[in-house]
């Protein structure tokens, strides 16, 4: 089905300034840069069963924004059964818009903290217009809520084993079961950089199938 | 015995403005009144098995803060089977101290950085109970998934967990330690003194 709304779904980490990110850049994006079409996805409402937060999820595409490499964000939404459109790995996407994130403020949104942020929220709401486009090839299948607590407590730094990304650009990856996104398909996604994690790849760098090919390989 | 740290395990919402309160009480508690000794733990990292958040519920007591109604930090920390040794409930609270959350979500209004405060120092006096009472006793618990209130709002988290409310807003919980609720005038002091309040940060109107 066509894409109406975009549900963005922060790490929801308190320790590490990546997370001061991804939560303030959530707002710019439904507060100022898309209002009424993005929606912020809470993590403990949802597992609180909320039915809005849990609905959300359900009905719409999501966009998780990871704070490190833990990534939590993806990982909460991959053990209820959902796989994120897009997934942000904020410190390697800070690191290429040339970010320094070791001096920002995990409590306050200043300084570096609330430049990237709004920089995060830029790139978020460019994503969410291009699938929300009238006319847009993108296409969302429901997913189905699942409850795995079995697979709970077993973290993976960037979801090593557990899910293969496609990327985008440096920072921005697609898990590659997920259709492309319509940047891709246009041949217009992210820059040419060499994959730093070991289970993605660039957009368009692979094989014949051209941009946003799925991975198959765990490499 | 009492403990060597005590971890505090913030709401973590995000969408409702309450969850910026509990998320700067839990730094002015980190890092303003007992650094080194309160390590911050969010609910994800606990779910998804991060090492460090692991070890903290675990081996340290747990004061959770509840941001409101739907009491997501106590459901989170029983879905891992962890009993908090305290809850703070953000409603409760407020209702005592007349400090309104307010409207703004990427950092409290005035009103609501003084509510963080206000859930600041309660926890505090119960940490530093904890940390320094002799007879405050904790045993290490052990995760494990306990599913029972799982995508399923229905779930009765207060009964589940045995809350009893020692102090407005403040809550013991069934087969945990008590604790003790001593006011300090000096943490008080310090939290009207030394911890600025904010009417506008860079943009961000407060």
């Amino acid at each position: 089905m066509a894409v109406r709304r975009i549900c963005m779904h922060a790490c929801g980490g308190i320790t590490k300034v990546g997370a001061t990110v991804a939560r303030l850049a959530t707002y710019v994006v439904a507060e100022e840069l898309v209002p009424e079409k993005t929606l912020i996805s809470c993590a403990p409402a949802f597992l609180r069963g909320v039915e809005e937060d849990v609905l959300m999820v359900v009905k719409s595409p999501s966009i998780a924004l990871d704070g490190c490499e833990w990534s939590c964000g993806t990982n909460l939404l991959f053990l209820a059964g959902i796989t994120p459109a897009v997934r942000f790995l904020l410190p390697e996407y800070a690191e290429a818009q040339g970010y320094d994130l070791s001096g920002g403020s995990r409590r306050y949104p200043s300084g570096v903290t609330k430049d990237f942020s709004r920089r995060v929220a830029e790139r978020v709401a460019g994503i969410a217009a291009g699938m929300m486009e009238s006319g847009s090839p993108y296409r969302f299948e429901r997913p189905e809520l699942k409850k795995q607590p079995e697979k709970w407590f077993r973290s993976a730094p960037n979801m090593e084993g557990v899910m293969e990304f496609v990327r985008i650009e440096p920072g921005v990856y697609r898990p590659a079961t997920m259709p492309p996104l319509p940047e891709e398909s246009a041949g217009t996604a992210g820059d040419p950089a060499p994959a730093v994690q070991g289970s993605a790849r660039v957009a368009g760098e692979v094989g014949d199938g051209g941009a946003g090919e799925e991975v198959t390989d765990g490499g | 015995m009492a403990v060597e740290k005590v971890t505090v395990f913030p709401c973590g919402g995000i969408g409702d403005p309450v969850s910026s309160v509990t998320r700067l009480a839990g730094y002015i508690l980190a890092d303003d009144l007992l650094p080194g000794r309160v390590e911050l733990v969010s609910i994800p990292s606990v779910i998804t098995g991060v090492p460090d958040s692991l070890e903290l519920v675990q081996a340290y007591p747990v004061i959770a803060l509840d941001g409101c109604g739907h009491r997501c930090g106590s459901n989170a920390l029983n879905l891992v089977g962890i009993k908090p040794a305290a809850r703070l409930f953000t409603p409760r609270v407020r209702s005592e101290t007349k400090n309104a959350i307010g409207r703004r979500r990427p950092f409290p209004e005035v009103s609501g950085q003084r509510l963080a405060k206000d859930l600041a120092e309660r926890a505090a006096v119960i940490a530093r109970h904890m940390l320094e009472d002799v007879e405050y006793t904790f045993e290490r618990q052990a995760i494990s998934p306990s599913p029972d209130g799982l995508h399923d709002e229905s779930f009765d988290i207060e009964e589940a967990l045995g809350y009893e409310e020692m102090e407005a807003g403040c809550f013991h919980c069934s087969g945990m330690c008590a604790f003790k609720l001593e006011k300090d005038p000096e943490l008080r002091r310090r939290l009207e003194e030394e911890i600025k309040e904010y009417e506008e940060l860079e943009g961000f109107e407060c």
